[in-house]
């Protein structure tokens, strides 16, 4: 009981929601499409209370650090200060609160971008660590990320009109053709697993590894 | 050189995060847990929002009592902390993997798949001759059921290629999108803060 009837609960709730898309606008299956939209509504609600739970593991991973007093228990004051602040400050003041803004806009933002630029470092090393170009495939690759990368910058339209038309080339059949053959295969994926959490072969999601 | 607080605080914060490119330090630890607490906070501010705006405000100002249900079922979640009860999580975990599955397979049916056949079969030009070959040769390359011989094992090869273009476009663009935000980052420093660059 305590098995079944979260996957019966899980099944009947996916297909509800399948349909819902599926069905005609018609009267006699109104109530398909007025539990789908209720249920997708839900979601936004429940998913709020699990993020919660992610702060409260959050939290309680951190207050441990700095009670125990680990070696590394300042960061965890930082991190718990403030988190506590952006907290209060939203739910007390909301977000137009200045001191709130002041730590979106001068911390948040500046170090997300950051963070994202800095990738790029890692990328071109990585990227030097393991393009070697031994086979045609390899070759392609390289070829093709140098030709986008030049139609993309300056330079490569200084050096030669080609490199952005045939960026833009690539881009827009190659690469679209590639990318649309994957999305496709990850779509009849998606429903394979479906299908399988449906027929209970899939219970991960509840804890159970069986 | 700028005056403003703000900008020095971003400017610092910026040169804490980037200075991990030579080496993790104290200064990169301490930005990278502020952003972390920030980030979370505000995670949750938003949370409580959705919360607030979509079941709380309905309910108390609408008498829609119906909202009590995904209430409940999001208390229900905090079960785990408690060993006796934990399973009762179980439930909402199930309605939320319900609905997410639901979202989930709608789109992959319609957008990323019946759109995308539909976007792939509508020809009339020499690029969208192109681009159905390649889409059919891509696929083929994900066929493993039978092993494809003779003349048309040129097919699967063919989309190996076309895939491997796809992966460098990919990896282009993606360079290159880092790249323009990094180059954002400097300009913020050399610019907007030290005043060195224009």
């Amino acid at each position: 009981m305590k098995t079944y009837l979260p996957v019966l609960i899980m099944t009947v709730i996916a297909l509800l929601i399948i349909l819902d898309f599926f069905v005609a606008d018609a009267p006699s299956v109104q109530w398909i499409k007025s539990s789908g939209l209720v249920l997708r509504s839900w979601g936004i609600v429940i998913a709020a209370f699990a993020m919660g739970l992610g702060a409260v593991n959050l939290l309680r991973r951190h207050t441990v650090a700095v009670s125990r007093r680990e070696p590394e228990a300042f960061y965890s004051v930082l991190l718990l200060g403030s988190m506590l602040v952006v907290m209060v400050l939203g739910i007390a003041s909301g977000t137009d609160n200045p001191t709130y803004s002041f730590l979106f806009n001068n911390i948040l933002s500046p170090a997300s971008a950051t963070m994202y630029a800095s990738i790029a470092f890692y990328i071109v090393t990585a990227a030097y660590r393991s393009f070697s170009a031994k086979s045609l495939e390899s070759w392609v690759l390289l070829i093709t990320a140098v030709i986008v990368m030049l139609g993309k910058a300056p330079i490569g339209s200084v050096i030669s009109d080609i490199f952005p038309k045939a960026a833009d080339w690539i881009q827009a059949i190659p690469n679209t053709a590639g990318m649309r053959a994957i999305v496709m295969g990850a779509a009849l994926g998606v429903v394979s697993s479906a299908v399988k959490m449906f027929l209970g072969l899939d219970r991960t999601y509840l804890g159970l590894h069986d | 050189m700028s005056l403003d607080f703000g900008i020095w605080v971003a400017g610092l914060v910026t040169l804490a995060i980037i200075s991990h490119v030579w080496k993790e330090n104290p200064l990169y630890r301490s930005a990278e847990h502020l952003y972390v607490g920030i980030s979370a906070g505000h995670a949750v501010v938003v949370a409580w929002g959705n919360i607030r705006d979509t079941a709380a405000k309905p309910m108390q100002e609408e008498g829609q009592l119906i909202w009590i249900i995904p209430i409940l079922l999001g208390v229900l979640l905090y079960t785990r902390y408690f060993k006796k009860i934990a399973w009762v999580a179980r439930y909402p975990i199930a309605v939320m993997v319900g609905i997410g599955t639901g979202v989930a397979v709608r789109g992959a049916i319609h957008g990323d798949f019946t759109q995308q056949i539909a976007a792939t079969v509508s020809v009339g030009s020499v690029n969208d001759i192109l681009l159905l070959v390649f889409v059919i040769a891509s696929l083929s390359y994900f066929f493993f059921s039978k092993e494809i011989k003779g003349p048309l094992s040129s097919v699967p090869q063919l989309g190996k290629l076309v895939l491997m273009v796809a992966f460098g476009a990919a990896f282009g663009t993606t360079v290159m999108g880092r790249m323009a935000l990094l180059i954002g980052r400097i300009q913020f420093v050399l610019g907007d803060w030290l005043g060195i660059m224009k």
